[in-house]
């Protein structure tokens, strides 16, 4: 997205389902800032913003319910699939999050499964390398976000860059789902706008709008 | 994943997960007689970007087949401690994406990636001009975003840090270009991929200055022959001058594309 570049890369494991969910997996999205891609990013343990932003990023993704997890069963109780969804950012050039959402969207669309099926005698869960690879069984509810930044309390930007994020007073993003369903909307400071003859506004709406129109852009794009 | 490793920093997953084992994965030693795709003495394809990184003082990407290298070079900048050096600083730092290898790498740093540090920094320090710039560093970040063999990981790591110094202005004396060897049986094949170099019976990666033709660093490992050792060598070098031309060329390019920005 502009200059903002994310690679995303999806593994799958095969581990233990949880006790109190037997017949679920597990879906492990994480955004890595390493120091490479910006220079205000330091060598070592992931930084503030890449923990907010790998939170945000589990959310949306949980709240959409784009993948049902017990879709990932191979065995209730005994053998489930692990999708580690690990995003490295190579260039940051602001607005990582629309960046890495999509990027991992794109990527759990194109992710297929080996057929692995669970040996109850010998508790091992076997892959099979001739049998077709199966696509994920994800829903059309994935997940596209959009967001925007306030400035002065005048301007609205949309896809604020890294030059631009730090002078922000507010910044909104909207995670929308199939058909202009809300996911989630987190916003940091205030909506509103005052316009050059003095009125003031509530932007909110607009934001939505505007990601409706992005969202009906993009998914066509995902192939 | 081998070992778990909790850290609340990061979304976690369950403790404790293995990688799929698939019912054949055992690949016959005999079927490597001859090399399939290429001849022994060919490298595979580089694709080769400077300037990727539009935050960084110099960058560049490289690519020869499933071996995908970015570079960035932030500096020179104040060194981080206070202790006085007369000379700058080179700090180079690998880290390997998780989804890189075969199996799920955690994302904390290990030995590989700093063995790997140390042979990029090795391979380079000898070409910098240190002197031009006291007390500051210039920090080299080597991200691998997918491996085929730690090889190709020092040799294009090398090129790609070389490339990303030259295009971000420091003063070098001559562009570092690398390349590996491996010994199989009384053959040598270059440029090995990971299957290629776990059957071999050594490997060797040659930096060198193809300008000065000086060489900068040799990093054998495994077992071959001084004789081997020394045809592998040559090998190297030879390659190494023609990879220098696609290094120069793409950095001609890469700074034409920069003035017209």
């Amino acid at each position: 997205m502009g200059d903002t570049t994310v690679v995303c890369g999806i593994k799958a494991e095969i581990a233990e389902p949880e006790l109190d969910r037997e017949s679920e997996g597990f879906l492990v999205p994480n955004l890595d800032l390493p120091a490479m891609c910006s220079p205000k990013f330091k060598p070592g343990p992931p930084s503030e913003e890449a923990q907010v932003l790998s939170e945000r990023l589990n959310q949306a993704l949980v709240a959409s319910g784009i993948l049902p997890l017990s879709s990932l069963c191979i065995h209730p109780g005994k053998a489930a699939w692990v999708l580690y969804v690990d995003a490295t950012c190579i260039n940051y050039n602001g607005n990582a999050f629309d960046a890495t959402l999509l990027a991992m969207v794109a990527a759990l669309r194109n992710t297929t499964l080996p057929q692995a099926t669970y040996d109850p005698e010998t508790h091992r869960t076997i892959c099979s390398r001739k049998a077709p690879r199966v696509p994920l069984q994800l829903s059309a509810n994935f997940p596209i976000s959009a967001t925007f930044g306030i400035f002065n309390s005048k301007h609205l930007l949309a896809d604020p860059t890294a030059f631009e994020e730090p002078l922000l007073d507010t910044s909104i993003s909207v995670v929308l789902g199939e058909a202009g369903k809300i996911i989630s909307i987190s916003q940091a400071g205030s909506a509103v706008v005052s316009d050059e003859d003095g009125g003031q506004r509530d932007v909110l709406e607009e934001c939505i709008e505007s990601t409706k129109q992005c969202r009906e852009l993009l998914v066509p794009q995902l192939g | 994943m081998a070992q778990y490793s909790f850290d609340r920093r990061r979304n976690n997953g369950p403790e404790g997960s293995q990688p799929p084992i698939f019912d054949d994965h055992i690949i016959s030693k005999s079927e490597f007689k001859k090399r399939k795709d290429r001849a022994a003495l060919d490298i595979r394809p580089i694709f080769l970007q400077p300037g990727l990184i539009s935050q960084a003082t110099g960058s560049a990407y490289i690519e020869t087949e499933r071996a995908k290298v970015a570079c960035a070079i932030y500096g020179p900048r104040q060194s981080k401690n206070t202790s006085f050096y007369e000379k700058g600083r080179l700090n180079v730092e690998v880290k390997f994406a998780p989804y890189s290898c075969q199996s799920r790498r955690s994302p904390m740093h290990d030995a590989e990636d700093r063995s790997i540090g140390m042979a990029i920094h090795q391979a380079l320090i000898s070409s910098v001009r240190l002197e031009t710039f006291p007390k500051a560093t210039i920090d080299i970040f080597v991200t691998i975003i997918e491996t085929d063999g730690i090889e190709s990981c020092v040799s294009a790591g090398s090129i790609a840090a070389s490339t990303a110094l030259a295009y971000a202005g420091i003063e070098v004396i001559g562009l570092v270009m690398s390349c590996s060897a491996a010994a199989m049986g009384s053959e040598i094949w270059l440029d090995p991929t990971d299957e290629e170099s776990c059957l071999s019976d050594g490997s060797l990666v040659l930096s060198c200055m193809p300008a000065l033709s000086s060489v900068t660093s040799v990093w054998q490992k495994g077992r071959m022959g001084p004789s081997q050792a020394l045809a592998c060598v040559e090998a190297c070098q030879t390659k190494c001058n023609d990879i220098h031309a696609v290094v120069a060329q793409a950095l001609v390019e890469g700074s034409i594309k920069r003035s017209y920005r």
